[in-house]
């Protein structure tokens, strides 16, 4: 007839398309416990079952039936697991007579049949859910174990389609001496924390074996030297999707009590199912982050590091260590001419500029607390990382960051004194911690007509005494932030107060509170103050750059000849996507 | 556990096979009227038993015996909260009931069966 002869008695279900079957054989493979023992069912509470008296004698020790503060710690403790467990309730405190019947069996040491009792658990429930609508299903971890070895996962990962946050990844709540504690099975002062103790897995899900012990939480030029190095060593390339936004390896989301589960979930948490960020600057970097994996075309990082050569990204990080002299190279000019194509990848390169900038005044102003918080700050991101590359990391940022103090503060002297160039060279030769450091110099001693770039204009933070608060600036429109500055930005200002819709609100965010810095820092410095005027500067420069993009979207021509101004203020980058 | 082992395997080959030789895709109906978002998945704990033990708790023995140190160990891993619920919904007991049911209709339709 076509049909496979019945076999056993099995639960069917799919999961995207993928069939999956699920017998008691495979649950007793899953937990890898034979199949046999004994098993009692279907006792219905029956008063006068025989059974009444042997769990009450195992139980309580005497023929009537007890209340469970007459049970012994280990009984209570064992009823707990089962009903967690073995075979989850979901609800109502008092064990039925199946339920005392499997205790029983482990009280007794009898050999019972879990498996088998999982199975009819499950099939109990699941017509209970089919028919009577209850919201719950048990045995989550263990679907889950019976899923992944199923090959499901595999499957999963072959598309390269899930991740953590997708699946809705958790782990369980540890029963341990915690829980004793909190129903009152020992005294509060009892209670001690064990170096033994059990941590919740921190095993992230094998559809994320490869991923490199880098996060988008690290700073940006951490991910490109990672990446470039990954690329040097293996010749794979690491795409900039791939990057998990923080690290997985973390800790996973903990199940929530049963009590706590009343709440039922709502179909917008169900459909996108992130947890919300926990604080303003999470979000920030999430948003940032999330933009990057919107962008349908997402720009391989291998190619970004191709294009944007290690050398420039760590030239222009160090220009901004000299406000008034941070010339570009002609020839760095050209290489970037060559390099970067699309207008995209422009504002994208220029994004993550932007993302260094802000990373390095942060830097600067911990700087300006205190040497030692730097270095805290440097350890904590150098903590990040995972441990292979965490030593290495971890050393290279506090000398950067070390170098970096040292030279701030000297080329801040040298600017006032013009005695830049003479000296520049020794402290090239002395910097040999910093080899960007010494490279910039060298760049520095190029030609010094050019105009400057917006990450000079963060140097000028190194200035200011405290940082603007991040935070509120993301409430601020851009046409109130440019309110404050020179007549000059007019057109720009026009531009921006078109009514628009933001392609990619991150960029506008992050450019908003690069903005905001500025205008604060202007504020802030008297009106004759050196470090004013190159603060004014680049946006004088910035009509030219409107002009640019308004030039017509299609013609390659123009998105290359504007591409290769890219290191024009990343302010006006948004208006490409007008 | 070395011949139950065997019946095991024995079983564990006859459902791999009965999985590949069905077609490889198929879309379940959804067997209940429940959404999958508004479903709760208990997600078992797992079981310190070192420190239940420290604490006067002590159950080792009793989970020994019931042969089930590596189901707890089991237990402290990752739970896929959104599969978990996509297969619930598209679940169904195939038991001897519902293949008595399945030879009944196909005899329905070809009655020569």
């Amino acid at each position: 007839m076509g049909l496979e002869p019945f076999r056993c008695t099995e639960i069917r279900s799919s999961i995207m398309g993928i069939l999956v079957f699920i017998s008691e054989a495979t649950i007793s493979r899953v937990i890898r416990r034979a199949y046999e023992g004994k098993f009692v069912n279907g006792l219905d509470n029956i008063k006068t079952s025989p059974w009444n008296d042997i769990v009450n004698k195992t139980m309580f020790n005497n023929t009537r039936k007890g209340k469970y503060s007459e049970l012994s710690m280990v009984n209570k403790m064992l009823l707990k697991i089962q009903n967690e467990n073995l075979l989850p309730k979901g609800g109502g405190d008092q064990p039925s007579l199946d339920h005392r019947v499997f205790l029983h069996f482990f009280l007794t040491k009898q050999k019972s049949n879990v498996p088998m009792y999982i199975f009819r658990h499950i099939i109990k429930t699941l017509r209970e859910s089919q028919t009577i609508k209850r919201f719950w299903i048990p045995y989550g971890r263990l679907f889950s174990e019976i899923l992944h070895q199923g090959g499901i996962l595999n499957a999963l990962k072959e598309v390269n389609f899930f991740t953590d946050a997708q699946l809705g990844t958790e782990t369980g709540k540890i029963i341990n001496g915690s829980t004793l504690k909190h129903i009152k099975l020992i005294k509060k002062e009892d209670y001690k924390v064990l170096s033994t103790d059990l941590k919740e897995s921190t095993i992230v899900s094998n559809l994320m074996d490869d991923f490199p012990p880098i996060c988008k939480q690290d700073p940006v030029e951490v991910q490109l030297r990672y990446m470039m190095d990954h690329f040097e060593r293996t010749g794979q390339t690491i795409k900039i999707s791939d990057i998990p936004e923080n690290m997985s390896r973390g800790a996973l989301l903990i199940a929530k009590s049963r009590k706590s589960k009343k709440r039922a979930m709502t179909e917008a948490e169900y459909v996108e199912d992130a947890p919300e960020p926990a604080s303003k600057k999470a979000k920030k970097s999430k948003a940032a982050s999330q933009e990057k994996l919107a962008d349908p075309e997402v720009l391989s990082i291998q190619q970004e590091a191709q294009e944007l050569d290690a050398s420039e990204v760590l030239v222009k990080r160090t220009r901004s260590k000299k406000p008034v002299d941070a010339p570009q190279t002609s020839i760095h000019k050209k290489k970037r001419k060559m390099a970067i194509k699309k207008l995209r990848q422009a504002s994208l390169a220029a994004e993550e500029e932007e993302k260094a900038a802000a990373s390095l005044v942060t830097r600067k102003v911990l700087k300006k607390r205190a040497e030692e918080a730097t270095l805290k700050k440097a350890l904590e991101i150098a903590a990040q990382i995972l441990v292979p590359s965490d030593v290495l990391l971890q050393e290279a940022s506090i000398k950067a960051a070390q170098a970096r103090i040292e030279l701030t503060e000297d080329l801040q002297q040298l600017v006032v004194s013009g005695e830049l160039l003479k000296d520049s060279e020794e402290k090239a030769d002395g910097s040999e911690s910093a080899p960007s450091e010494a490279a910039a110099l060298e760049a520095a001693r190029g030609n010094f007509d050019h105009s400057h770039s917006v990450i000079e204009v963060e140097s000028g933070s190194e200035t200011s005494t405290s940082s603007p608060d991040s935070s509120e600036l993301d409430d601020v429109t851009l046409s109130l932030l440019y309110k404050n500055i020179s007549p000059t930005t007019k057109p720009k200002q026009k531009a921006n107060s078109k009514p628009f819709e933001p392609k990619y609100p991150a960029v506008l965010k992050s450019i908003g509170e690069m903005s905001q810095m500025r205008v604060d820092i202007c504020n802030k410095l008297p009106a004759d103050h050196p470090f004013q005027s190159p603060m004014v500067e680049p946006l004088n420069i910035a009509p030219a750059d409107v002009e640019g993009f308004n030039e017509p979207a299609g013609s390659a021509s123009a998105t290359t000849a504007t591409s290769s101004q890219s290191d024009q203020p990343t302010l006006v980058k948004p208006l490409n996507f007008t | 556990m070395a011949s139950s082992s065997s019946i095991q395997e024995s079983n564990l080959q006859e459902n791999v096979p009965s999985t590949q030789e069905a077609p490889a895709y198929e879309i379940r109906g959804r067997t209940m009227s429940l959404e999958e978002w508004e479903l709760n998945v208990q997600v078992e704990s797992p079981v310190d038993f070192i420190s239940l033990a420290h604490h006067g708790c002590e159950l080792r023995d009793i989970y020994h015996a019931q042969d089930l140190n590596e189901y707890f160990g089991m237990l402290n891993g990752p739970t896929y909260m959104n599969l978990v619920r996509h297969f619930w919904v598209r679940a169904q007991v195939y038991d001897r009931k519902a293949a008595q049911m399945e030879v009944d209709e196909k005899i329905l339709i070809d009655p020569s069966l």
